[in-house]
């Protein structure tokens, strides 16, 4: 367990140091502010302040797990595999007294607990931002948001768990951090076309927290969305850490 | 090494078992929003039907306007007939309009005994297919830009063979682009009743100078009732949006109930909480004949077509 620890302490510091991490954290704390001024000084011209003013919460997750996670979970899978492959830094991390089976853990770990910490971020800011403006959001709002922001963790978690798997078949990270995006643009533009497919696609759940606020929707359809979610990482997270046992780096 | 291979496929099993189980189960289920869809377009396929529908605006309970309509159409002689009662501060007035012949005929409003008459080119006498339905792109793309919002949509078994579907949005569940318009529109809905009736004033008062074609296209279109909306200003927000729907055994909707609760100040301070209700009874599929009008002896006039007019049924 100490080792798997360490490891995820490794993973996590790596993701830390990078630029991009800081910058997708700016962000999270960016968009409500933003969208706070924004709605602030649009709505008193048109009287809309209050009407979206209790919808920042909601409107920065859907930017968030639609676009800027998926977008940073990729670079950031693409980096943790392949790139380190290609850094030839890979051999360091698997020279240490870790089983292959936990270094994979420990990576993809770090990632949902990256994708975690930013939704953290984001939720504290628009909450605060939610806070300074005074606007009238009831209890109902707060701990509706507060239970969107949880459970959007599940879905991202099933996206890096994804990348992860489609990075495992690249040895450079922009050949993977290609693939991944192809792949989900095509996840979320085939239901368009095709309404049916879409509860095949995992990535169609980004928005996921929708059937949790409010009355949200039945225990039967929470669940098989969640079944879903959980099926597809168990696939991805075994054939994934398979293939990461197998590899030569 | 063996166990744990065994372990490694057991869990890939199971996810593959999950997956399978829980989309054929999804696919499997009746969504409300995928059975109302179906309903509505058998619906509106039917050869003919009555829709009576009325559409009643509450101020805290004070009901500032109130509509009644009913619409007969038959598809297969291309006959329509519709009726219509707005009810609001400053009386009651009714129109009618009527498909028939080749023509429409419109009457109603101030001036209750004209009978105004717009002849039809060929191609728009006819019904076609697909005059009622929504477009298929608007569709798509609506279904993809409320997302996940359809899955709240529910569906219920009733005792006489029928089903019940209804979609329930309250507070964060509002799409902000469905609170940003819903709250625009109910906070500039008093400034745009006063526009219309100002609107309409200028078209009368144009109608007797002028006597222009244009004016005269005016005038046709009712002048609209006043109503005592309030103009609220402040904290204007969507808090409850409902749809309900009734489908009969016959997979006809019978029913169909929207409702809208915007909640808002005004500037004295006022709190105010409009209900906006529209419902409507669908009924006589492939039975309704439309109703029509005699138009002998009538005073008749013939509305001139420009080319800037728009389109019926486009």
């Amino acid at each position: 367990m100490n080792a798997l620890l360490a490891s995820w302490r490794n993973e996590v510091e790596k993701l830390w140091l990078r630029k991009r991490t800081k910058a997708v954290l700016a962000l999270a704390i960016l968009v409500p502010v933003v969208l706070t001024l924004g709605i602030s000084s649009l709505g008193r011209m048109m009287g809309l302040s209050s009407a979206l003013g209790g919808q920042v919460s909601i409107i920065t997750l859907n930017l968030l797990t639609g676009f800027l996670l998926p977008l940073y979970l990729f670079i950031s899978a693409a980096d943790l595999f392949p790139g380190e492959t290609a850094a030839r830094t890979m051999k360091l991390t698997l020279v240490r007294p870790v089983t292959r089976a936990k270094l994979f853990a420990a990576k993809a770990l770090a990632l949902g607990s990256a994708a975690a910490a930013i939704l953290v971020v984001a939720g504290v800011a628009s909450a605060i931002c939610g806070l300074l403006t005074i606007s009238s959001s009831s209890m109902l709002e707060w701990t509706d948001s507060l239970i969107a922001y949880v459970v959007s963790v599940v879905p991202m978690a099933a996206l890096s768990l994804i990348a992860v798997w489609v990075a495992m078949f690249f040895s450079s990270s922009a050949a993977a951090l290609g693939s991944m995006i192809l792949v989900f643009a095509a996840a979320k533009l085939l239901p368009v076309l095709f309404p049916a497919l879409a509860i095949w696609s995992p990535f169609a759940y980004t928005d996921w927290y929708a059937l949790w606020v409010g009355s949200g929707a039945g225990n039967g359809k929470l669940l098989q969305s969640f079944f879903i979610l959980l099926a597809y990482s168990m696939m991805a997270y075994v054939s994934s850490v398979t293939r990461f046992e197998r590899k030569s780096f | 090494m063996n166990q744990k291979w065994m372990k490694r496929g057991a869990v890939f099993g199971i996810g593959a078992a999950l997956l399978l189980g829980s989309g054929l189960s999804a696919m499997a289920g009746t969504s409300g929003y995928e059975t109302y869809k179906s309903a509505i377009k058998q619906t509106y396929a039917a050869s003919s039907l009555t829709n009576q529908g009325s559409i009643v605006v509450t101020d805290n309970g004070k009901t500032i306007a109130n509509a009644k309509l009913e619409v007969k159409l038959n598809k297969e002689k291309n006959t329509l007939s519709a009726d219509i009662e707005v009810t609001g501060a400053s009386g009651t007035q009714t129109f009618q309009a009527y498909k028939q012949d080749g023509k429409m005929v419109f009457v109603g409003g101030d001036d209750a005994d004209i009978y105004r008459v717009l002849p039809l080119a060929e191609d728009e006498q006819r019904f076609h297919d697909g005059d009622f339905d929504p477009p298929q792109h608007a569709e798509q793309l609506m279904e993809a830009l409320i997302g996940n919002i359809t899955d709240l949509a529910t569906v219920q078994e009733l005792p006489s063979g029928g089903k019940q579907t209804s979609l329930h949005l309250t507070g964060s569940q509002i799409p902000a682009i469905v609170q940003a318009v819903g709250s625009l529109a109910a906070g500039h809905m008093a400034a745009a009743d006063q526009m219309m009736a100002e609107g309409g004033q200028n078209a009368h008062m144009g109608h007797g100078m002028t006597g222009a074609p244009s004016d005269e296209m005016m005038s046709m279109h009712p002048s609209l009732t006043d109503f005592d909306i309030p103009a609220l200003t402040k904290d204007v927000k969507v808090e409850d949006i409902r749809f309900d729907a009734e489908i009969n055994k016959e997979q006809y909707v019978e029913h169909q109930q929207g409702q809208m609760i915007v909640r808002g100040t005004d500037e004295a301070g006022q709190t105010h909480e409009l209900v906006v209700k529209a419902s409507f009874d669908l009924s006589g599929f492939g039975q309704t004949t439309p109703d029509t009008v005699d138009l002998s002896g009538k005073q008749v006039e013939t509305i001139e077509r420009q080319e800037h007019m728009p389109r019926w049924h486009r």
